[in-house]
């Protein structure tokens, strides 16, 4: 009963963050975008410009909610709810701090990429429910996209959970108190980032609503609150894959003087200014080239990685 | 051997591009915040088509010639004018219609008094069509009324 | 520059020829002229497209007693413009032979002509409309069409009916033909048709099997206005057509009818007119850079390039009063003179806009993924870039030094020192190159132009005061604007208007070419080849 209890109320809290982190996060993402392209970015809403983000989506909520013409109105209702839950649920296992963890999982990697990779069904979803080509060519572009990356992303965590001999989390973070993983394994870290933002249809991997090309892609037919759930939920997987990524190779909470949640965040932050700083610098791969890299160049190096980690590992036990 | 090095090529090129947006990020920007601080117009600035206030009379200069209104390639000048006592034409209307005036400024540089110059002003927005038509003697009727004396 | 025609005999060997004469190109531009009859003609094309000319221009002229076709040749390497006219007594639909089986870029032309005009082309693959609704029952580029008749509403309501039919009819034979295959509208309201421009894709998943470039939502006839308006009123028409470059285009109109009356503008004036479009010819490419970056999703350089662009507007505006559709140029000079602080800025600007190249290389040009995306796509091959009359970057990225400044240079452009910059790609990363190259030779342009100018009056002496009568007669004007060849064909009459006025723009021999370079490749690259041909819709739509 007591774990019920806590379990809905950290759900709480989590929705609560997500929201918040999410509007937080666009307001980052604007003003990196506005400085990197010597703009302002927003400036006179909060202070600097910092309730944007809100004022919008109170704007978002006000819209009037559509359904296009001859789309399939259940998929096309649910599909951006299914492509947010999942996304709550990794934050069971994200260890924030020494102890601030939902539930401290044995398979906790696992979790994460198992919630994670469901939300690309809801962006299929989409694409298929909205009865217009441009969002059904985002929907395949996002499935081939996917499946072609999850592999390379598994593959690069699997050196650190080799190393650090557990799917938790914790002990992940644990393992790295004195040497954080990315400087033992730089390779895996950068094909792991390569492939988070390819799963999070991020520029240069934003194929699926490559607006140049597709217009919107998948969410060329939604609107208001239902276009905002996609949004947030988009930032949210990037917000979850920074976070993954700083307890995988980061050293997650470690840190001297601040306490271990302040350095979890700002380490996350970190990396979630890496992913918009390759957003804005980058332009987009075509969708063969994408898949092409994900198999010829991503795969055999996370494998070549995952060798040579096996062999050095062996090689220092003895 | 190509695809390694390609592959690092590659790599080293997204580096090399990310320090560019890197060092354009400590830039000052250079966008305006148009609306509460007005950048100054250039002193050729092409605002709407307007009567130049004569120094002397006060009045504006135009004598009725009609020379604009031929040249005008969007037929947006209508003239009015009337002959007064002493034989010379006097100009009882001369308006233009915004909504077609193209800013070519023909009809200024065929002016023989130069009475036309363009307005520096940019902020002229309207709600509906025949606001954009603007009567050019309204402010020098105006000011003859306020500076005629009111007749007893 | 006169050339002797001496081996020329070969046009025209065997042939009925009506009538021939010999121009004097300095006079009007062409060089030989050609009157032969309908038989002839395609014999007479065949003969120059075995000989490497190209179809320069087809105008259709309206003439009271008959019509005329009027065809361009000219070459790339060794400038001959030969014009070659038909002539059809038949005022209610003349019929000619078509050349679109000989010159792809013909095609265009030939729909343009049926749909202006009511000239029929027999054999023609899909004479069509092509700039108005195809529910318009009007041909209105003939002297005898009195302005609209139908109401607007209407004519609207007809189309959507039609459409609305069109579409059904179309999609039920789709459907019955095409089982796997399904077709994709892209535009007019899409984020990188630059405009309102329409293509038809034919998909099959997301490989294209054939493109349709749907045109003329912003065409506005600006060749009938100018029948309607005398030759000063015409210009600030120019501003409109490519509104990206509007600067060549003002200097092509003003120098076509400078030619035509003979009459040359005053020295400090050619120097004006010449950095300053220039500087305009390096914001339409930065704006192309930008927004080609945009359509391959890379959205930072567009604001860069942004940056670079308004530093020129704001220049040009310090000249002109204007920042888009310049109206500057006059017969015989141009309107104002350079103002006090220009220098300065131009100087301050020049190395800066160097600097900024140098980034750009390595921002773009040697990012990875800007070259997979752009290199072996969407390539022109010379033969084809002949065949459809392509001009400018385009062309000189398939490796042809074809450029009016130097092939016919007007202006003050022989005593400046640059170069052609062409690279032999054929793709799109070689036209990358090639407009990237031009800025740099264009700066250089504006900078000698600039340092050399003389003081002296910025109009000429016999400039006219008010709109001149051009002599009656035959002109052809080309200048190279920042899309290519922009040349227009002037029949006067000797009254204050034009008799005929046909703009060759150069997007739109490049956008008919469009077709051929995309079949075979994803969507993604569409909007890459369709933005590398840097089109801008209301100059095709005219
Ligand atoms: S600026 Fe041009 S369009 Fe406007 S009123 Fe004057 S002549 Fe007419
Ligand atoms: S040209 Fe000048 S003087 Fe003549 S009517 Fe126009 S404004 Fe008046």
């Amino acid at each position: 009963m007591n774990e019920l209890f806590r379990i809905i109320l950290s759900l709480v809290i989590v929705i609560g963050f997500v929201l918040i982190n999410s509007l937080v996060l666009v307001w980052l993402e604007r003003k990196v975008s506005a400085r990197i392209q010597l703009r302002r970015g927003p400036l006179y809403v909060g202070w600097f410009g910092l309730l944007q983000t809100f004022a919008d989506a109170l704007k978002m909520l006000g819209k009037e909610l559509i359904f296009p013409k001859n789309c399939d109105k259940v998929l096309y209702f649910l599909a951006p709810i299914l492509s947010f839950a999942p996304v709550l649920g990794a934050f069971l296992v994200i260890p924030f701090g020494q102890h601030l963890v939902i539930q401290d999982l044995n398979i906790g990697l696992l979790l994460v990429f198992a919630f994670s990779g469901l939300s690309f069904i809801g962006i299929f979803m989409a694409g298929w429910a909205s009865n217009n080509k441009y969002s059904l060519l985002g929907g395949m572009r996002s499935v081939a996209q996917n499946i072609s990356y999850e592999i390379p992303l598994l593959l690069s965590s699997l050196n650190i959970v080799m190393m650090a001999k557990s799917f938790r989390l914790s002990d992940i973070v644990r393992a790295q108190a004195h040497v954080p993983f990315i400087l033992l394994q730089p390779l895996a870290f950068i094909i792991f980032i390569t492939s988070a933002l390819a799963e999070s249809n991020r520029t240069p991997f934003d194929i699926p609503e490559a607006e140049s090309e597709l217009v919107a892609g998948f969410h060329t037919e939604y609107s208001g609150l239902r276009f905002g759930i996609f949004f947030i939920s988009e930032y949210t997987y990037v917000f979850i894959s920074s976070c993954v990524a700083t307890a995988l190779f980061l050293g997650g909470s470690h840190g001297p003087f601040l306490s271990g949640w302040a350095w979890f965040l700002m380490k996350a932050y970190f990396v979630v200014f890496v992913v918009m700083w390759v957003r804005w610098t980058l332009p987009r791969l075509r969708s063969d080239q994408l898949i092409t890299f994900a198999w010829k160049v991503l795969i055999p190096l996370s494998l070549f990685n995952i060798i040579c980690t096996a062999l050095a590992l062996q090689l220092l036990k003895q | 051997m190509s695809y390694i090095t390609n592959i690092f090529t590659g790599f080293w090129s997204v580096l090399a591009g990310m320090v560019v947006t890197l060092k354009y990020m400590f830039r000052k920007p250079v966008t305006e915040v148009y609306p509460r601080v007005k950048k100054p117009m250039f002193p050729r600035f092409k605002g709407p088509t307007s009567f130049v206030v004569d120094e002397k009379t006060g009045d504006h200069r135009c004598i009725s010639c009609e020379l604009c209104v031929k040249i005008c390639p969007s037929l947006c000048i209508t003239l009015e004018k009337e002959r007064g006592e002493d034989k010379k034409f006097h100009l009882k209307e001369y308006k233009v219609d915004y909504t077609l005036c193209s800013l070519c400024s023909l009809c200024i540089e065929v002016c023989p008094t130069d009475a036309l110059t363009h307005a520096k002003d940019y902020e002229i927005p309207a709600l509906s069509q025949s606001e954009m038509i603007n009567d050019f003697l309204k402010p020098f009727r105006e000011k003859q009324k306020t500076s005629q004396p009111v007749a007893p | 520059m006169t050339q002797t025609q001496n081996d020329t005999h070969w046009i025209t060997e065997g042939l009925t020829v009506e009538s021939a004469l010999e121009h004097v190109y300095a006079k009007n531009g062409f060089h030989q002229e050609f009157v032969i009859s309908k038989d002839s003609l395609r014999e007479l094309a065949q003969r120059f497209r075995s000989r490497e000319y190209f179809l320069e221009c087809l105008s259709v002229v309206d003439y009271p007693d008959h019509f005329e076709c009027c065809y361009q040749f000219n070459r790339w390497d060794k400038i001959h413009r030969v014009l070659v006219k038909v002539r059809n007594p038949d005022k209610t639909h003349p019929h000619f032979p078509t050349l679109s089986d000989i010159y792809e870029g013909a095609n265009w032309y030939e729909r343009e002509g049926y749909d202006f005009f009511g000239v029929i082309f027999d054999n023609h693959p899909h004479l069509t409309r092509l700039l108005l609704p195809e529910t318009a029952k009007i041909h209105p580029m003939r002297k005898d069409f009195k302005g609209d008749s139908g109401t607007d509403v209407e004519d609207v309501l007809a189309l959507i009916e039609y459409e609305d039919h069109q579409y059904e009819k179309v999609s039920q034979e789709l459907k019955n033909k095409y089982q796997k295959d399904y077709f994709i509208n892209m535009g007019p309201q899409h984020p990188s048709t630059h405009g309102v421009l329409r293509l038809l894709l034919h998909l099959d998943g997301e490989r294209v099997l054939e493109t349709y470039p749907v045109i003329g939502y912003s065409h506005r006839d600006h060749e009938r206005m100018a029948e309607y308006k005398n030759y000063l009123q015409f210009t600030p028409n120019m501003g409109r057509m490519d509104y990206v470059g509007a600067m060549s285009f003002n200097f092509g109109y003003i120098g076509l009818i400078e030619k035509a009356l003979g009459m040359a503008p005053s020295p400090r004036a050619e120097y004006i007119r010449v950095f300053s479009t220039e500087l305009n010819r390096i914001a339409s490419h930065l704006l192309w850079l930008g927004t080609y970056l945009l359509d391959l999703g890379a959205m930072t350089p567009f604001f860069y390039c942004f940056d670079d662009r308004e530093n020129i507007l704001d220049m040009l505006e310090m000249l002109t009063g204007e920042r888009l559709t310049y109206n500057f140029f006059r017969f015989g000079g141009v309107a104002y003179d350079v103002p006090e602080g220009l220098g300065d800025q131009l100087k301050a600007f020049i190395p800066k806009m160097r600097g900024r190249l140098k980034d750009y290389k390595i921002l773009i040009e040697k990012n990875i993924i800007f070259m997979k995306r752009t290199k072996e796509i969407g390539v022109l091959t010379k033969d084809q870039a002949l065949s459809y009359g392509v001009t400018g970057p385009m062309l000189r990225a398939c490796g042809i030094a074809y450029d009016i400044r130097k092939a016919e240079p007007y202006s003050i452009y022989p005593e400046m020192n640059f170069e052609i910059p062409t690279f032999p790609g054929c793709d799109t990363f070689a036209r990358y190159q090639v407009r990237l190259a031009e800025i740099e030779q264009s700066l250089r342009i504006a900078e000698q132009a600039f340092a050399k100018m003389p003081e002296g009056p910025i109009k000429g002496e016999k400039a006219p005061k008010v709109s001149p009568k051009v002599p009656a007669g035959e002109f052809y004007f080309a200048v190279e604007s920042a899309r290519g060849h922009y040349g227009e064909y002037l029949v006067a009459n000797g009254s204050a208007n034009p008799y005929r006025l046909k703009q060759r723009t150069p997007s739109y021999a490049n956008l008919s070419s469009l077709s051929s370079m995309l079949s075979g490749h994803l969507v993604a690259d569409v909007v890459a080849v369709l933005g590398s041909t840097d089109v801008v819709m209301p100059e095709i739509d005219r």
